[in-house]
């Protein structure tokens, strides 16, 4: 499997062999990702975010996957655009986002095309968790045009779990610490890559 | 040890306790049983402080300490515990960290992590769960059966004084509930803690040599006995209380 770092405000990729692509804490402008046939692609973004405009197309063709994991922390203003273009059939893209909002807005705008090409998927998941002054704007545009896709879009915007931080008080917590937990735990939730959420823990560490 | 002595708890208006009564000793185990909407989850959520519990009146005294006066963490920290009918899920909150963080909060000292991994292990081996629980994310993608001997795995390294089992046999099978009951009696002797178990289910009471039952009705102790009260209530229900 290729892996890429991506450092770069602004990225242009073209992906013909699976791919883990791992964006860290860098502040990206935009992210035009072209999917070849027969790939599986695996994208790990995590960000804090203070003054940020992301936009990331994706051009997907015949057989093949996309799975984009991202969370972030908004300590300002985060405007983040998706736009999901099937070229072919048989493709899926799935979308993980997990974000704190610390202060000011996150708008997240999604629009994916489900055209005349078949059984494609896209799938969103997208959970934002309020904290201080912060809030969040999910803006889903999915259109679809035949019977023979699947789209799937999910978003909740709350506040930290009251059942979870009585839970964890109940094991002799302090309420800090355990908002602190569910919070990293929150934004670690969408990783797999065990150096990635090691690197994200000592990156939030200070913020207590 | 808990002296609970007419306390009247709402949760948004409705008043589900009423002049509710118990008095239980160190190394005491009651079980409470009573018909559905009585108020026996309501008594496990107001002794360990949820917020939503409002008492009214009344007082809850646990060793010497005014636990009204006390939030969650502080009646945590006293040595109450309460394993739940379902416990909750904390998705990216492994067991270990959350232990780790509990135990250095409590003592005011920097985690040996040597021998706090060591013990993990011994619990884990003796739970005879993998011992891959430990650094699994709190009762994340577990059955109910694994819920709960995750909670037991929290309960032999927070060590408390006195465990509320609020429906434990709730999603367990036979052999499920054997090693649970097994562990917390093993638990309770070496200890000498103090148990309160609330249940349906008389034979969970049997098990468990409960020594004191209350019957609950309307958020009232109406009949206090031993462990024939709950053979009785297994044999003719609840229509002698109606």
């Amino acid at each position: 499997m290729n892996k890429l770092i991506i450092n770069n405000k602004d990225n242009v990729l073209d992906i013909n062999e699976d791919s883990l692509i791992t964006i860290f804490n860098t502040d990206i402008k935009s992210l035009d990702l072209n999917i070849f046939d027969n790939v599986k692609v695996f994208i790990n973004d995590f960000r804090i975010i203070n003054k940020s405009s992301t936009n990331i197309n994706i051009n997907i063709k015949d057989n093949s996957n996309l799975i984009y994991n991202h969370s972030f922390i908004n300590e300002n203003k985060y405007n983040l655009n998706v736009n999901t273009n099937y070229k072919g059939n048989n493709s899926e893209i799935t979308f993980n986002i997990h974000g704190i909002n610390e202060k000011g807005i996150s708008n997240i705008n999604f629009d994916g095309i489900l055209n005349n090409n078949i059984n494609n998927t896209l799938l969103e998941n997208i959970k934002l968790i309020n904290i201080k002054e912060g809030t969040g704007v999910v803006i889903p545009n999915i259109l679809v045009s035949n019977n023979e896709v699947v789209a799937n879009h999910k978003a909740t915007i709350g506040f930290i779990s009251k059942e979870e931080l009585n839970y964890l008080m109940s094991k002799g917590i302090s309420k800090k610490e355990a908002e602190y937990l569910i919070l990293t735990g929150f934004l670690i939730n969408v990783f797999e890559d065990k150096k990635l959420i090691t690197n994200i823990k000592e990156l939030i560490n200070w913020r207590g | 040890m808990l002296k609970i002595e007419n306390l009247s708890v709402k949760i948004n208006d409705n008043t589900i306790l009423n002049d509710f009564n118990i008095d239980i000793k160190q190394g005491e185990i009651h079980g409470i049983m009573g018909q559905n909407g009585t108020g026996k989850s309501t008594i496990c959520n107001t002794i360990i402080g949820k917020p939503a519990y409002e008492v009214v009146s009344g007082s809850i005294v646990f060793d010497s300490k005014d636990l009204l006066k006390l939030d969650i963490t502080e009646r945590a920290r006293a040595g109450i515990y309460l394993i739940n009918q379902m416990p909750l899920e904390v998705p990216g909150v492994t067991n270990a960290e959350m232990l780790r963080i509990a135990i250095s909060e409590r003592t005011g000292e920097v985690v040996n992590l040597f021998e706090f991994n060591k013990r993990l292990e011994e619990v884990c081996d003796m739970l005879k769960i993998p011992r891959d629980f430990i650094h699994r994310g709190i009762n994340e993608g577990m059955s109910g059966g694994e819920r709960k001997k995750n909670e037991l795995l929290h309960l032999w390294m927070l060590e408390p004084k006195f465990i509320i089992l609020d429906e434990l046999d709730s999603g367990l099978d036979l052999d499920s509930i054997k090693i649970v009951v097994e562990s917390i009696k093993d638990y309770q002797k070496k200890y000498n803690a103090s148990v309160l178990v609330i249940t349906h289910d008389p034979k969970l009471l049997k098990l468990l040599n409960v020594k004191f039952v209350h019957i609950l009705k309307q958020g009232k102790v109406i009949e206090t006995g031993d462990l024939s009260l709950a053979s009785k209530l297994e044999k003719e229900g609840y229509k002698g209380y109606e």
